[in-house]
């Protein structure tokens, strides 16, 4: 794994190989990053499965659920 | 009548890197005690895969220092042309993320920034050229920190493009 580094002061740039424990640590935060992601995901996914159940129960059909389902996206992440 | 001649608000480049096929995309000592508000050009910013999210990290004590990785709190809202809303956001996170993908251009605000113990902040808008959606972002550490530059990466493939960074003079 290469990173670029460039020092604005002396307007040099270089290229390097990461270290052993850059790597590890690059790798942790985007393992964690991860993670959090699918969690957040599932929760929007329960939230969505929650609002239909709740749409059916009001004797809505699947074409007015389908058109109240995207204003999920604005209350959760990446949903 | 006649125009008056500008007597500031210039805008002075900094630097300017490009960088290909890397991890991580490093810019120290870009930030100094000089300007109170920089501006940051991310030109056409691609991710070996492109729906990995883009992310912004500052980095602390200048070419010998590390980076910040803790109490990134923001969010970043994209809007497609349907138009459809997606919110991505960071909560108290390793990293600010900026956009869901890495696929765009932006210009981003940074403020709070090159002196000691301030909030660094960021905030701006772009194009993300794969969802084809406008993106409006913006987020804040936590924790007082001294930035003195920033490491541009995606949630997990490398990264090629280039960064400009201004300093608007006051």
């Amino acid at each position: 794994m290469k990173i670029s580094i460039t020092d604005a002061e002396t307007g040099k740039q270089i290229e390097r190989q990461m270290t052993a424990d850059e790597i590890t640590e690059f790798n942790a935060q985007n393992a964690a990053y991860a993670a959090k992601l699918a969690e957040e995901e599932a929760k929007a996914a329960e939230l969505k499965a929650i609002k239909i159940s709740a749409y059916k129960k009001l004797g809505l059909t699947e074409a007015e659920i389908e058109a109240l389902i995207p204003s999920l996206s604005q209350l959760s992440p990446q949903a | 009548m006649k125009w008056a001649a500008a007597s500031s608000g210039a805008f002075t480049l900094i630097t300017r890197s490009t960088f290909s096929n890397t991890a991580a995309n490093i810019v120290d000592n870009c930030f100094t005690s000089t300007y109170k508000s920089y501006l940051l050009v991310l030109e056409d910013i691609t991710a070996a895969t492109d729906t990995d999210d883009l992310q912004i990290q500052w980095r602390t004590g200048g070419s010998s220092g590390s980076t910040h990785t803790s109490a990134y709190y923001g969010a970043s809202r994209a809007m497609d042309f349907n138009p459809t809303f997606t919110n991505t956001v960071s909560n108290n996170a390793s990293q600010l993320t900026l956009h869901r993908a890495t696929i765009n251009s932006m210009a981003l605000w940074v403020n709070k920034v090159g002196n000691t113990n301030e909030r660094a902040s960021i905030y701006g808008t772009g194009v993300d050229y794969n969802y084809v959606e406008a993106i409006w972002c913006g987020g804040v550490t936590a924790s007082s920190i001294t930035a003195t530059g920033f490491l541009l990466k995606s949630s997990s493939t490398n990264i090629t493009g280039a960064v400009a960074v201004y300093g608007l003079a006051i």
